[in-house]
């Protein structure tokens, strides 16, 4: 299995300080629907995650099928989606939490972005791997319909468990959750 | 079917004040705010629209940002399914009709030759045209009426929990001047 590239935010970060303020759409997020506990639901059936292949932000290929033998984290996101924005320092933490535990984190951004990409992850010290799904082929071969939506695949692969909406990944419970897909 | 009308006459939601509606009810929790033309051209400007495209969007589309989704945090709660196919805008003095969803604008985008990425930035950026919620699901996204600048309106939102059908009128809603 090929080792996922991480790429050289810290560099990027440093020409990208100061850039000046997120150019997502303030529109004062759906506060209501990120409060209150938070569940992840049983895919039926646990089909095959789809296989892909995505290019990271300093272009390197990245294959789902990579990360075999290993729970994956598949979050789909956009700069400019508000709960995207809202639940990505929480999911830096539980993937702080989780990446020694046999457990991969792919974020993939859906449609293009450019600089703004490394604009906002500089802004949150995101250290997981993004990925960019340009034509958002990929999201709806996921059966992707809105943002953020994630998948919890488990080591063979197959969806087992989905979050439509944002959510505060390191509460302790969702986290278990996520652990307990490694069996 | 369970007919209701939304209690929101004493704080009707025009652009202007970007007051959100807010309710839950029957399993649906739903968000609504207009957006003014500022924030409408800001926001698509910056996803790769060019200034005539954008103001196209701004005149014609009458857009909302919304978030909508299940009520119910208990595992095992009944299913919510939303159909914006459903939905009713209801101008005083107009026709009803449903909302512009995805598949309208992505042929608008086809006809007018807008770049890939930005089409693909609009698709994602509307609320899906139809969607089933788990408990603690939601969506977030803009729900474009059609409507001309100014116009007020109500809109029926309709869904379904476990299977039976539901809705309710919001009234005093306004596109943006």
């Amino acid at each position: 299995m090929r080792q996922v590239k991480r790429a050289p935010l810290m560099s990027r970060r440093a020409l990208l300080a100061g850039a000046g303020a997120s150019l997502a759409l303030q529109t004062g997020a759906a506060t209501a629907f990120a409060a209150g506990r938070m569940l992840m639901q049983t895919v039926p059936g646990k089909p095959p995650g789809p296989e892909f292949a995505l290019p990271d932000l300093d272009g390197n290929e990245v294959r789902f099928s990579e990360h075999r033998g290993r729970v994956v984290f598949v979050n789909f996101w956009a700069t400019w989606c508000p709960p995207c924005r809202t639940e990505i320092p929480s999911m830096e933490r539980a993937w702080q939490n989780l990446r020694d535990s046999g457990v991969a984190m792919l974020a993939i951004h859906v449609g293009g972005g450019g600089d703004r990409i490394w604009e906002f992850l500089a802004e949150f010290n995101v250290t997981f791997p993004v990925l960019i799904d340009q034509s958002s082929a990929v999201s709806k071969a996921w059966q992707t319909i809105g943002l953020p939506t994630t998948y919890i695949a488990d080591s063979e692969g197959r969806k087992v468990l989905r979050a439509i909406g944002g959510r505060e990944w390191d509460d302790p419970d969702l986290i278990a959750k996520i652990l307990a897909v490694r069996g | 079917m369970a007919l209701t009308c939304l209690a929101v006459l004493g704080t009707p939601a025009h652009a202007q004040d970007a007051e959100p509606v807010r309710f839950e009810r029957d399993g649906l929790k739903l968000e609504l705010a207009a957006l003014s033309h500022d924030q409408v051209r800001a926001f698509f400007l910056a996803r790769g629209f060019s200034q005539k495209d954008t103001e196209h969007i701004a005149v014609t589309a009458c857009l909302f940002r919304s978030a909508i989704g299940s009520a119910f945090a208990e595992a095992g709660a009944p299913a919510v399914k939303v159909a914006l196919d459903e939905w009713q805008a209801m101008p005083a003095d107009g026709k009803p009709s449903a909302p512009k969803v995805r598949e309208y604008w992505e042929n608008v985008w086809k006809t007018r030759e807008v770049p890939a990425d930005a089409a693909t930035a609009f698709y994602w950026a509307l609320f899906p045209t139809e969607q089933v919620f788990a408990p603690t699901d939601y969506n977030w996204g803009f729900l474009t009426f059609g409507l001309p600048p100014g116009t007020s309106f109500n809109l029926m939102v309709a869904w379904t929990t476990d299977d039976k059908a539901y809705h309710t009128t919001i009234e005093g809603l306004q596109c943006a001047k």
